[in-house]
């Protein structure tokens, strides 16, 4: 065995290191991809699920709202009448926010 | 004396005195030829060694950015629902300070009683909500 063999078993043994390490790399940066996914799907639900609840709570106090208005007016004059009507205006653009919200997570 | 006898080297020994003095020259030219001659072989495994180290520190980078983005994307989605939660509260009480007002001076028709005009009631819903934008 001269130092030509040597050099060639070196060459084949360096060569079959760095495949074996780009193999590695690979799967390594692959399964912290895929955990990377997984991470930002938790995340997503989880903002969804807090978006989803914000509108049903909103939704519940609308409908309650709602109700005692009905009740309210028959008593009530213009200028309060425009005050609630702006009140509730401003609510369901509270409404549309959350829903936007809701799709854009 | 009778007992030792002078002998003259043979030359054998004399070849193998001669080898190991002239050895170190050939040696030296002999590995100067060999890496000489396999010099580009030499370059790869270098190359490749060289190639293996670069791999490891840039896969260590991206998977340390990879932890650092799913660190990022917990704490974003914590931060949110926080927030969320809190905006949820913030608006709940508000309808909630609306309907008592409503049920108050309305549905049980105490305004009268209370002294709070229609303008009075405007003018407190509108103030609830400037204050609670």
């Amino acid at each position: 065995m001269d130092f030509s063999d040597v050099i060639d078993a070196l060459k084949y043994v360096s060569s079959v290191a760095k495949e074996s390490e780009y193999l590695k790399c690979v799967e390594d940066i692959r399964q912290s991809g895929l955990e990377t996914l997984r991470v930002e799907a938790s995340a997503r639900r989880e903002k969804q699920s807090a978006a989803i609840k914000a509108l049903h709570s909103f939704d519940i106090e609308m409908v309650k709202l709602r109700v005692i208005l009905g009740l309210a007016k028959q008593n009530r004059t213009e200028s309060e009448s425009t005050a609630l009507e702006n009140c509730i205006s401003d609510l369901e653009k509270q409404r549309a926010r959350l829903v936007q919200d809701k799709r854009s997570v | 004396m009778d007992d030792f006898e002078i002998i003259e080297p043979t030359r054998d020994q004399i070849s193998v005195k001669d080898s190991r003095t002239s050895n170190p020259i050939g040696t030296h030219r002999e590995i100067v030829h060999a890496v000489a001659g396999n010099m580009d072989k030499i370059i790869d495994i270098a190359k490749d060694i060289v190639d293996i180290e670069k791999m490891k520190v840039q896969s260590s980078a991206m998977l340390a950015k990879m932890a650092e983005d799913r660190k990022m994307l917990l704490a974003e989605a914590e931060a949110y629902v926080a927030k969320k939660n809190a905006d949820t509260h913030n608006v709940v009480q508000r309808m909630r300070v609306i309907q008592d007002l409503l049920r108050d001076f309305y549905v049980h028709n105490q305004a009268s009683a209370s002294g709070l005009s229609g303008e009075d009631f405007s003018r407190i819903i509108t103030e609830l909500l400037t204050r609670t934008e």
